[in-house]
């Protein structure tokens, strides 16, 4: 089923099925996505589920509030399997970032490289992190090079990292999240996740989504004026 | 200076992220946790700078909200200093390679050592430098390597990434010493991986350079290719960084384990497998000097094959 917003009626939550939760702010901005590790056949609205995110740190399999956007890309046994091995792969080095800080919000993915170009550790944004494990099983959900990403203002990154908001206010404190200057920036939103999941398997598994101004939301809708 | 130590240590220990905002009413701060369910912050008053107590004040317990507040509403009053940490909270204090080292030439006990061993990772370190935090990481991997504690292991997985990410290219035997005498699997994990990372920015100059290594992967080849342990996801990460680290080193017992990869019997793993080698391939062939004698590229076509 595409992405949809399952409201008050039990879902089927689906093996790394992804999960948004909305902003308490912006009514249907999607402000932080989790990948549901296990198969729900019955999910009660509202109900806890069991949750893989980058909060950050990296949570492997912890409680998280009912979905108010549920996507699915509907995986064979073998991609959740090998999605199930990546994450344990790279969670002992999220882990350590969690502790060192700073998060990342651009670009949603970052490789830190010793002199000789050793991959050192990852950092993910919560967004980076579905769009790079759904990557090591080629599926490429979002266009995310920045060429084609929309442009994001800071109210927008206000509302999509309160609990960062207080850093964002501080340009040598959002440069080190990857946001130089005073923007907008080309970030990726969680809501852009959800309109590429609302597309069909084949679309989703055919190509990446390109987001345009207004898949912030879910349905889309243009918060910036 | 604010109290950053207990305010690190009430974060870590809250499993929260942290910031210090500024009492409105008086000249306090309050330590403040972001819920990131609620969008509200979940704050309790630090105490103030010099106090005696500031280090040893308890941490918040359990999820007892002392004082609650809309972000929006109340980050709109804030001025705009001290500058803070994104993830901390607290006032941007990343060390130096030189406060670290020094950190680390302290006996090695405490969950103390063990934040700096995580600070390190992300530090630059040149030359001399360099050389003394191997040996102080070594000597804090070869002691903690088979500990029970899941803190005591991000920190030792912490060591092995930087360890092996500032080893001089032809060194990379040195790391066979860590999978001795039954590391924790995480242990495993991050060597076979930090391995692979490594031959693949610093490919082997020639076959069967690393013999020690090379004996230690096939081992770990062997240990956990059987089905039943792939059912545990870290088995297969362990399996598969192991067999990528051994087609790039390519030691006598290459031939061996390509055989058991041939023949085992988890297609979803040989996928797996036959695609990152298939990534690595790529990668090899799109670099400048490409791989124009194939010996790179070898033993990683023939795993691109499994699938």
């Amino acid at each position: 089923m595409p992405a949809h917003r399952p409201g008050n009626t039990p879902v089927h939550v689906r093996r790394y099925d992804v999960a948004g939760h909305d902003s308490h702010v912006v009514p249907n901005f999607v402000r932080h996505a989790a990948l549901c590790p296990e198969d729900v056949p019955v999910h009660p609205a509202g109900a806890v589920l069991r949750v893989t995110h980058m909060v950050p740190p990296l949570e492997v399999g912890g409680d998280g509030p009912g979905p108010h956007v549920l996507g699915t890309v509907p995986l064979t046994e073998a991609e959740a399997n090998q999605i199930d091995t990546r994450v344990v792969e790279i969670a002992a080095e999220l882990a350590a970032q969690r502790l060192r800080g700073p998060y990342v919000v651009r670009p949603h993915a970052v490789l830190e490289r010793a002199g000789d170009g050793t991959v050192v550790f990852q950092q993910y944004s919560c967004a980076g992190f579905v769009i790079e494990l759904f990557r090591e099983v080629e599926i490429d959900l979002l266009a995310t090079d920045e060429a084609r990403l929309p442009p994001v203002t800071l109210q927008t990154l206000l509302v999509a990292y309160p609990d960062q908001a207080r850093a964002l206010q501080l340009p040598r404190a959002r440069q080190a999240v990857g946001l130089d200057g005073d923007g907008p920036w080309p970030v990726v939103l969680v809501g852009y996740l959800f309109n590429a999941l609302a597309r069909r398997e084949d679309e989703i598994r055919a190509g990446p989504y390109p987001p345009a101004p207004g898949d912030e939301c879910f349905p889309p809708r243009r918060i910036d004026p | 200076m604010w109290p950053q130590v207990s305010a690190r240590k009430w974060a870590e220990q809250a499993g929260k992220l942290a910031l210090f905002v500024p009492d409105p009413h008086d000249e306090s701060f309050r330590l403040c946790f972001a819920d990131l369910g609620s969008g509200l912050l979940h704050g309790t008053k630090v105490r103030r700078p010099g106090d005696p107590q500031s280090d040893d004040a308890p941490p918040p317990s359990g999820r007892r909200s002392i004082h609650v507040v809309d972000f929006t509403t109340y980050t709109s009053r804030l001025p705009d200093e001290p500058s803070v940490s994104p993830a901390t909270g607290t006032e941007d204090d990343a060390p130096d390679a030189d406060t670290v080292l020094a950190r680390l030439r302290r006996p090695p006990a405490g969950d103390a050592y063990g934040r700096v061993v995580i600070d390190a990772e992300a530090v630059d370190f040149t030359g001399p430098q360099s050389t003394e935090l191997r040996t102080l990481l070594r000597r804090f991997i070869l002691r903690q390597r088979s500990s029970s504690d899941a803190n005591r292991l991000t920190e030792v997985g912490s060591a092995v990434r930087k360890y092996v990410a500032e080893l001089p290219a032809g060194e990379l035997d040195e790391v066979a010493a860590f999978l001795d005498d039954n590391p924790a699997e995480e242990v495993e994990l991050e060597v076979a991986k930090m391995v692979t990372r490594k031959l693949v920015a610093v490919p082997p100059a020639r076959e069967g350079m690393y013999p020690a290594l090379a004996d230690r992967l096939v081992e770990l080849v062997e240990a956990y290719i059987p089905p039943r342990h792939l059912r545990r996801p870290i088995c297969a990460a362990i399996l598969l960084n192991s067999a990528l680290a051994s087609a790039l080193i390519e030691g006598p017992g290459w031939p061996r384990t390509l055989e058991w990869l041939r023949t085992m019997t988890v297609g979803w793993f040989q996928q797996q497998l036959a695609r990152r080698a298939r990534r690595l391939v790529a990668d090899f062939h799109d670099r400048p000097a490409g791989d124009p004698a194939g010996r790179l590229t070898t033993a990683l076509t023939e795993l691109t094959r499994l699938h």
